[in-house]
């Protein structure tokens, strides 16, 4: 019998991201920047009708 | 009023009278073939734009997205479905989902003649947007993508964080195989919670 043992994965990374998901993303000013071209792109695509999520529309 | 700068920092809206300018982008799906002349200085992205962008769209195994400014090919980005693993040992008992679903910004190519002026940063925001639209009709925790060890600041400034859990795995595989760890990509992922 033959088996491929699986190398597990990060428990530091699973429990990091165990935390994030009960939680929201913590408040950094990364995040504050990267947020504010978020709602630019959003408007934008809006001015345009640009909004279909993945541009699936033809 | 002062149109948008593509910065979202102090300078965003200082009145300029020469580009960028926010309102200077045009969206488009890529349809056919892409306009020549395309160099993002990164042989590969390059390359994928040219030979494999349309290939793999036909396919539905990705959709690439076109940034115009002005009228020029300025940007793409390239987005898949991806799904960002837990570890099953470390998984908690209460935990019932084995990976977290997210939307993977697959490849990203910002023209020679258009890079340092916050053009990438604004297509990054776009993909996100993007992302959280579209979790509202299927489950989308995440923006997941695998930087270049240069670009790993970069993403980071933008608010990206590096997933220890998929790297660990990659890691050990660049090991294994003689690989040099310091050369393969670094998974990195943006929470669209907020």
């Amino acid at each position: 019998m033959s088996y491929r043992r699986t190398p597990p994965l990060s428990e530091e990374g699973s429990r990091e991201v165990l935390e994030e998901l009960a939680n929201p993303p913590r408040d950094a000013p990364e995040r504050r920047a990267t947020e504010k071209l978020v709602r630019l792109a959003q408007a934008l695509r809006e001015r345009q009708g640009a909004t279909e999520p993945l541009g699936l529309k033809r | 009023m002062a149109r948008p700068y593509f910065c979202a920092c102090d300078h965003q809206n200082l009145v300029s009278t020469h580009f960028p300018y926010v309102e200077d982008v045009v969206f488009r799906r890529l349809e056919g073939p892409p306009d020549d002349g395309f160099d993002c200085g990164r042989a590969e992205q390059t390359m994928f734009l040219y030979e494999c962008a349309l290939a793999d769209q036909e396919a539905q195994l990705s959709v690439t997205h076109l940034y115009y400014v002005q009228g020029i090919l300025g940007a793409y980005a390239t987005v898949c479905m991806d799904a960002l693993p837990l570890g099953r040992r470390e998984r908690e008992p209460a935990m019932r989902f084995q990976e977290i679903g997210a939307l993977k910004l697959a490849q990203l190519g910002v023209s020679l003649r258009f890079q340092g002026m916050g053009l990438g940063r604004f297509v990054v925001g776009d993909v996100i947007s993007r992302a959280r639209s579209e979790s509202e009709r299927v489950g989308c925790r995440y923006v997941t993508l695998d930087a270049q060890p240069d670009l790993v600041g970069w993403y980071e400034r933008l608010g990206f964080q590096r997933n220890r859990l998929r790297q660990d795995r990659r890691l050990q595989d660049a090991r294994a195989n003689a690989r040099d760890p310091a050369s393969i990509p670094v998974s990195m992922r943006y929470d669209l919670r907020g």
